[in-house]
């Protein structure tokens, strides 16, 4: 291990968070995504679980994505009779995603991004820094 | 006279290796700052004495195969059990990482390290000046 591999770890947790990142897109994106047909679901919302893994390469914990799941909560439902997708009693069943969770979650997605290029930024300044020793 | 026997440039040489080495179990930190039940780790600090033992005592030559190499004490990096038991606090899937935290260790160790660093520079600095270069 050394500052190499700590660029490398970095750059997992980096990678994890772009996943992350692209996950909450597709949820936002989606937030208004209906059925296509009467009584067919609309857009249900994804979940991401990040797990740590023994890299045996860097010998040390990197991050990667364990899974993209499904909110399996339950759908908001809307008061529209007129909707050519209502059911019987005029409810329109939509997407499970809630814009204000998915904004704070793109904020703590990002922060983390920052708090890991931060950490190759420093990584690498260090390297820099060792590598100018030759220059002198 | 190989230069590393300095004892000076020596200790900034461990503590170099140290710190590059804290480096990497900080980027560990930081890139799992969102996984689950993951703990944030500490390397043991550098103990000075060991230190300056390691570097101050001779080491016995091995000159045929045979011969078992001396009782210098390893340097070896463990990671602090404590640390990972002392977390100030825990999201609710079990992750003990406080970004800010982190990020003052990753600061921290880049002080240290460019003090290490400038540390050597001088050292080598003040040979070239014994050399006779008008380089510095």
């Amino acid at each position: 291990m050394d500052l190499n591999s700590a660029i490398k770890i970095s750059a997992s947790g980096m990678r994890a968070q772009g996943t992350r990142l692209r996950v909450i897109s597709e949820n936002v994106a989606n937030a208004d995504s209906l059925g296509s047909v009467k009584g067919q679901d609309p857009y249900r919302r994804k979940t991401i679980v990040f797990e740590n893994f023994m890299n045996r390469d860097v010998n040390a914990e990197m991050v990667r994505v364990a899974k993209i799941g499904r909110d399996d909560s339950d759908f908001e439902l809307a008061y529209e009779p007129f909707h050519p997708l209502a059911d019987e009693e005029g409810y329109v069943r939509r997407p499970n995603v809630n814009s204000l969770i998915e904004m704070m979650d793109m904020r703590e997605a990002q922060r983390t991004y920052e708090a890991n290029l931060s950490s190759i930024e420093m990584a690498r300044s260090m390297l820099q820094r060792t590598v100018d020793l030759l220059r002198a | 006279m190989a230069i590393d026997n300095s004892n000076l440039l020596r200790m900034a040489h461990q503590k170099m290796n140290w710190l590059s080495e804290r480096q990497s179990v900080l980027s560990q930190n930081i890139a799992n700052a969102d996984s689950p039940s993951y703990r944030a780790q500490d390397l043991t600090p550098l103990d000075f004495k060991r230190n300056l033992q390691q570097v101050t005592k001779l080491q016995v030559a091995k000159t045929e195969g045979n011969h078992i190499s001396g009782v210098l004490p390893k340097s070896d990096y463990r990671i602090d059990e404590k640390s990972q038991k002392d977390v100030y606090e825990a999201s609710p899937n079990g992750n003990g990482v406080v970004l800010e935290e982190q990020m003052i260790a990753v600061q921290d160790t880049k002080l240290q390290y460019d003090l290490a660093l400038n540390l050597y520079n001088k050292q080598i600095g003040m040979f070239r000046t014994a050399l006779g270069g008008n380089s510095r």
